[in-house]
């Protein structure tokens, strides 16, 4: 099944591009788009964003889906799923 | 038939501490229609009610606690109170604001403000509910931390929901940067506390049961179920729901928007690893400030055991823990919110006691401290166990307490030695955990800002140039920052101008500036403001009340003696980074400042060369 990416604001040029869609397997999980994301950004987005030992953000990005935030690594993603992910500014 | 005063409660509080009275006065429908309320109406009543030169912390001075018109619990970010004052630390205009149920509850109690004067014999706190004031005795409560005011006067009160803010140590101490604790919750910056103490007013507890109701409350009701909805999936309310402001520890670090070692630098490279650090072994949930919010980006934390424990707290703000690790080169997370911890209690401000004390790091590492005011402390960058003695003596004023508890540039001019080299402020007002060395728009926001080096009153700048924000301001002006360089100087003056009067709103209307970050922005303010009062206000009229406000107290800081020097940076913020992710880059220096500042004068329609509004401006603001 498919799954896209679509970085949002300031990842955009993070990331190199707006869209990216990946293969998964049914039955994967928010923590496989995780890992994909680990092995395919590492090296484009900043330390400060992405913990590399633990394949998660770091700090305020924002996964959602339809208007609904990502935050459980077990929920289950879903064919033509498109996750938006943020980087959004909090440090008042 | 709508009236002038509509959405108001139509009165205030006046409390005249010498002769112990208190009475309910009629507010002023002309300053409401004008300044409509916070730290507007407040500026008004203490640019006419206070004499210039007055000392900040004698009986003359006024404090004034002030509500807007959208100081409500089911307005976004309504859960707002803002403190105006004559600062004791900058000399010039000081306002403070805190996220509570103290400002509603005040309103519900029937009151917009209360303006406080004299001075009580002895200690004392007040009780307001529902159109009355109790002064009672407080002697009992002197030298209390703040968790044991709150404790013992909750005890005392009858039944009932009360909101309480009240001061600690360092205010009855007259620390010039004392704040005043709402709960966990601070209004801390430029030295209310202290103003408090001077009075002996040790705290104020409020409830009420009335009803602000709006003028159009159908209308009223489906603008708040709409921005509710989309508060729900807005992306940055959940950002700061789920990491809360800490969360940019490690970001702001990258970009270079992170003071470090006494701003030696604008980075240091271990943000990231701190706010691992942090998550997992000090977070503990998130929480609302006030009832009602739909953000909640407050953290509860705590140090978990060790020297450093601490019980579960309100805490952990970025700018906390900024200055309690990058600018003193502290690595112990549970030290920082430890010190976090303790300046509440204590009642400081959590930036300038950091910043001082990184100051004070400085000042030992050149030499310049004398010896006998440091026997027995290890002031050395990085020393964590040092940073709880040194907030402590600030609070206390012990030792070398004494001299920081006065702010650095006072500490300096004491010092001398060229430890002004050493002290990071603006008009006083010592640098939050923000550098403009990573977005040129915060330099103009710091040197113009009324009431000194502050990176959210009236505006947080960088957020756009190098954030990439516009709060909803493109439509009123304010440029596209995706087509900015946020290393370029030129332009910004003006787009700081515009982004100073759409964000000093909030301070004025009395919510919660988050919530324009949000998507609650001017036109949303507007409308809201609307069904409030019944009187259709549209975004541009709002945003010119935030100019008359801004110019008026500009006008307060000048007859105080403020000239077009005290907008000036300090040099250590406008340096090229001696060390980190852009040591030795000539992108982050700032370059022309006065090019910058009088692009920014020319804006406000200010003289360029003095920084004086102009007869016009005064004319076109109604200020004349």
């Amino acid at each position: 099944m498919h799954v896209t990416l679509i970085a949002m604001w300031q990842l955009e040029k993070d990331l190199g591009g707006k869209q990216f869609t990946f293969d998964f397997l049914p039955g994967s999980t928010l923590a496989d788009f995780l890992r994909k994301f680990g092995d395919t950004f590492a090296g484009r987005i900043p330390e400060a964003l992405w913990n590399r030992v633990e394949s998660r953000f770091r700090g305020p990005v924002v996964m959602m889906t339809n208007g609904v935030p990502l935050r459980n690594p077990a929920e289950i993603l879903h064919d033509g799923q498109e996750i938006q992910v943020f980087k959004v500014l909090v440090g008042g | 038939m709508s009236s002038a005063l509509d959405g108001y409660t139509g009165k205030y509080l006046h409390v005249d501490l010498s002769a112990q009275t208190g009475r309910s006065a009629d507010l002023d429908a002309d300053i409401a229609r004008n300044y409509l309320g916070g730290t507007g109406y407040a500026a008004r009543i203490l640019f006419d009610g206070q004499k210039a030169g007055i000392d900040p912390l004698g009986a003359e001075a006024m404090m004034i606690v002030s509500t807007g018109p959208l100081t409500l619990n089911a307005v976004p970010g309504g859960g707002s109170v803002e403190l105006c004052f004559k600062s004791p630390l900058t000399g010039g205009w000081g306002e403070s604001r805190a996220g509570s149920d103290f400002g509603p509850d005040l309103r519900r109690a029937g009151f917009e403000h209360i303006v406080i004067q004299g001075k009580a014999p002895t200690p004392v706190y007040l009780v307001i509910s529902n159109g009355t004031v109790e002064i009672r005795p407080a002697q009992h409560l002197a030298g209390k931390l703040v968790s044991e005011k709150l404790a013992m006067i909750r005890k005392e009160l009858p039944a009932g929901r009360y909101s309480i803010g009240c001061i600690g140590p360092g205010g009855e101490n007259g620390v010039a940067y004392a704040a005043v604790l709402f709960g966990d919750r601070a209004a801390g910056r430029t030295g209310a506390g202290a103003v408090f103490g001077s009075k002996n007013l040790l705290a104020i507890a409020v409830e009420g049961r009335g009803d602000v109701a709006p003028a159009r409350p159908d209308e009223f009701k489906k603008l708040l179920r709409e921005y509710n909805a989309a508060l729900q999936t807005n992306p940055v309310s959940i950002g700061f729901h789920d990491n809360g402001t800490i969360g940019d520890l490690g970001a702001n670090d990258e970009k270079g928007d992170w003071p470090t070692k006494n701003w030696q630098s604008n980075s240091w490279g271990k943000g990231p690893e701190l706010l691992d650090d942090f998550v997992k072994n000090n977070f503990v949930k998130p929480y609302p400030c006030y009832r009602g919010c739909t953000i909640a980006c407050g953290r509860k934390v705590q140090v978990r055991g060790g020297e450093y424990q601490t019980p579960e707290h309100g805490g952990a703000e970025y700018e906390s823990i900024s200055c309690f690790t990058a600018y003193v080169q502290n690595e112990d997370m549970d030290v920082a919110v430890h010190c976090s911890h303790l300046c509440n209690e204590y009642g400081v401000d959590t930036i300038s006691t950091g910043a001082a004390i990184a100051f004070a790091l400085e000042c030992a590492e050149a030499k310049i401290l004398p010896a006998s005011a440091t026997v027995g402390l290890d002031l050395v960058w990085g020393n964590a166990q040092v940073l709880p003695i040194l907030v402590r003596m600030i609070a206390l004023r012990q030792g070398i307490g004494a001299l920081l508890a006065d702010g650095v540039r006072k500490a300096a001019a004491t010092l001398g030695k060229g430890s002004a080299a050493f002290a990071v402020h603006v008009k006083g007002l010592e640098g939050p955990a923000h550098d403009p060395r990573s977005g040129k728009s915060l330099a103009i926001s710091y040197g113009t800002g009324n009431r000194g080096m502050c990176h959210i009153h009236p505006a947080e700048a960088m957020a756009w140039d190098s954030g990439k924000m516009d709060w909803g301001l493109g439509p009123h002006g304010l440029p596209d920052p995706n087509g900015v360089d946020r290393w370029a100087e030129s332009g910004k003056g003006a787009a700081v101008k515009i982004m100073q009067d759409g964000l000093n709103l909030p301070d004025i209307l009395g919510t919660c500036k988050f919530f324009m970050y949000a998507g609650v922005g001017v036109d949303q303010l507007a409308a809201l403001l609307s069904c409030v009062t019944g009187r259709t206000t549209s975004a541009a009229e709002l945003l010119a009340v935030s100019e008359r406000v801004i110019t008026l107290q500009r006008l307060f800081n000048l007859r105080e003696g403020f000239t077009a020097e005290d907008d000036l940076l300090p040099a250590r913020a406008c340096a090229v980074p001696a060390f980190g992710t852009y040591a030795g880059n000539a992108d982050c220096g700032i370059a022309d400042f006065p090019a910058m500042l009088a692009e920014y004068y020319q804006a406000r329609g200010w003289d360029v060369a003095t920084g004086i509004p102009t007869d016009a401006t005064l004319a076109r603001t109604g200020l004349n």
